[in-house]
């Protein structure tokens, strides 16, 4: 499979202030801490993890919202932190995203038309009449009335926004989407019918996703493969299937645990990890392993060492030191 | 306790299992809306509307627009002719607001007053756009640095009170041909736009977070699009409050700086010139200050009623 990005060593600390209103010391909140992965063309990569463990960045980085503090993200050959300013502007309208919250996203000043006019309004392409044309048939796409151009956002529903929200991302042929957390603002119902359009419209224009969720029945569901992250460092890496059945880690093992059954009788006997203690603060993380302050199985080494990502075989990559 | 309901089906109405027909799974289209769209301005008027302070101070302020325009055009006196024969005359038919000590028409000079204080006010109002609106805006953009030094340079103009600028403006433009109304001017601009700034820049500093302008970043629109398409349209509710109470003070602040001989001066009428004119003779003839002093009272009540409506309308978070 062709690799269409590539993220290596990518690094994103933001400088905070922790000295308070008067004395200034910074120190720097790492909130993506040497993380390396690639996609293939067509695939789509979930990208999984508590609350803060940096997935947002990651997203927001790529789509280049955010300048990484080191490494590089190569897309199609290029190297996304060497480009200039306009350059990368225009290399942008390949690498689109679509947000978590659609009451947030969408300008509400805007008329729907010209939100998902917007893009090809700012590259100049086509004519109005073309652009109007363009901006029905995406609506269309994305099972919106096309009559509907004139309204507001505040008129329609999440569902109904979040679609906006995808036809404007799809505006200008995108060939990359970041979806950051598309469903996780939206009721059930609503989730499985956005979700199914997903991999519709993945189908039918040969789209890459990188599908950052906190849902993991639906991350399985949608995703090739799966990352999993802690704390700014990628812990696991394998095929959605595989992963979901054979976990390594003892970060996946617990968070899988936490799914539950539909089943209650198998429910009854499911034998849950709970994780001890909060997520640590990423300004200060702690030494060797990342998770050790919460691992069942940590021993002196994980404060000493930190593990690598390993291949355990068939690309199912693990960063512990115990899993062999 | 009251039976059941019972439900019935409507007469003629044969219940039958194979009348309920499953919707269909993919019908594409979801949901429908129905009604008349309303947009964020549309439901702003309706709100105004229902403050009935607002919509009085609204129309004062047309109405006053409407005398600065057409009353010196109509009237039949200037509002420099002298008639000496005539001086200081009670209000009658003939000077419905009485004649000063020239024997000029103070009707006349009311109105032609008005025009000053408009020309203030609009000056104002649209210095406020021009540089606050975008020096805020610029400076909550672009943040960090550029926000520092930006902000810094406001906070040393607020420390400037206005009345030294003006004085300062005075001296220095004195006898270089400089008409004491742009001296006016040039205050109220150095000044009346740094309230404007912060509040934008407040407003700027917020939006910017929010997912829509990370959108359009994403989307590739360049910096000027996102803040003056994207940020300053969504903060156009508290820019247009602060407009409609900056003005009045801006109006206040000639008028009081005509009143101390710093502003317009003889035979310019405005607002403050009269008022002053008049106190040297309130003794006796107490109309004379009276009538400048309430189109003075009424322009402040008129702007600062409809600003309050406007803030309780666009922003009705505020409200207590």
């Amino acid at each position: 499979m062709e690799t269409i990005l590539k993220v290596e060593h990518l690094k994103k600390y933001f400088a905070i202030n922790v000295g308070g209103p008067f004395a200034r010391h910074m120190a720097s909140l790492k909130a993506v801490d040497d993380v390396s992965f690639e996609v293939g063309r067509g695939e789509t990569l979930g990208l999984v993890g508590e609350t803060g463990c940096g997935k947002t960045t990651v997203g927001r980085t790529i789509v280049g919202l955010y300048a990484p503090t080191a490494g590089t993200i190569t897309y199609c050959d290029e190297n996304l932190c060497a480009l200039s300013r306009e350059a990368m502007r225009k290399v942008r309208s390949k690498l689109q995203m679509i947000f978590q919250d659609p009451y947030a996203s969408l300008n509400p000043r805007m008329t729907v038309g010209n939100i998902i006019e917007e893009p090809m309004d700012i590259f100049n392409i086509g004519t109005m009449a073309e652009r109007r044309e363009r901006v029905q048939e995406l609506l269309r796409t994305v099972g919106l009335n096309p009559e509907h151009t004139n309204r507001f956002p505040h008129e329609f529903s999440g569902g109904q926004r979040q679609r906006i929200g995808i036809a404007r991302a799809l505006a200008m042929n995108p060939e990359f989407i970041v979806a950051d957390e598309p469903i996780s603002a939206l009721d059930v119902s609503i989730q499985a019918q956005i979700v199914n359009m997903l991999e519709d419209l993945q189908q039918n224009l040969g789209l890459t996703y990188l599908f950052i969720a906190h849902d993991l029945a639906m991350v399985k569901h949608i995703s090739d493969r799966v990352l999993v992250a802690y704390l700014g460092k990628i812990v696991e890496v394998d095929e959605s299937n595989d992963i979901y059945k054979h976990p390594l880690h003892p970060y996946t093992k617990a968070l899988l645990s936490a799914v539950p059954i539909p089943d209650p009788r198998i429910e009854m006997q499911r034998q849950r990890i709970v994780l001890k203690g909060d997520l640590p603060s990423p300004v200060n993380p702690p030494s060797g392993c990342h998770f050790r302050t919460r691992c069942p199985i940590a021993q002196p080494i994980c404060a000493e060492q930190e593990p690598e990502l390993r291949d355990m075989g068939s690309g199912h990559m693990v960063s512990c030191h115990f899993v062999s | 306790m009251a039976a059941p309901t019972t439900w019935q089906f409507k007469e003629g109405v044969t219940p039958d299992a194979g009348s309920f027909v499953p919707a269909p799974k993919n019908s594409g289209e979801l949901e429908q809306i129905t009604g008349r769209p309303t947009t964020y301005w549309s439901d702003a008027i309706r709100r105004i509307r229902r403050n009935k302070l607002a919509v009085v101070g609204f129309w004062i302020i047309i109405a006053l627009f409407v005398i600065a325009i057409f009353g010196p055009m109509v009237s039949p006196y200037s509002y420099e002719d002298q008639d000496l024969e005539n001086t200081f005359q009670s209000p009658t038919l003939q000077h419905p607001f009485g004649t000063d000590q020239l024997g000029r028409d103070q009707m006349t000079r009311v109105m032609y007053g008005s025009r000053i204080s408009l020309a203030v006010g609009i000056v104002c109002a649209a210095l406020n756009f021009l540089i606050g609106v975008t020096y805020g805006g610029i400076s909550a953009y672009f943040g960090g640095r550029v926000d520092d030094i930006m902000m810094r340079i406001v906070d040393i103009l607020y420390g400037i009170p206005t009345l030294i600028i003006v004085i300062l403006l005075t001296v220095l433009f004195k006898d270089k041909g400089v008409s004491p109304l742009v001296n006016v001017f040039i205050a109220i601009g150095l000044t009346y736009w740094l309230p404007m700034a912060r509040i934008v820049r407040g407003e700027i500093l917020s939006l910017k977070e929010r997912e829509f302008a990370l959108a359009a970043k994403t989307i590739g629109a360049p910096n000027n699009r996102i803040l003056f398409k994207h940020l300053i349209p969504n903060a156009m509710g508290p820019i247009i409050v602060t407009v409609t109470l900056e003005v009045p003070s801006a109006i206040f602040t000639e008028a009081f700086l005509s009143y101390i001989g710093l502003g317009v001066s003889a035979p310019v009428a405005s607002w403050g010139v009269l008022a002053s004119d008049g106190t040297e003779a309130i003794r006796s003839f107490p109309y004379l200050v009276l009538f400048p002093a309430l189109a003075i009272c009424l322009t402040m009540f008129a702007f600062n009623f409809l600003g309050d409506g406007l803030r309780d309308a666009l922003d009705p978070r505020l409200r207590q």
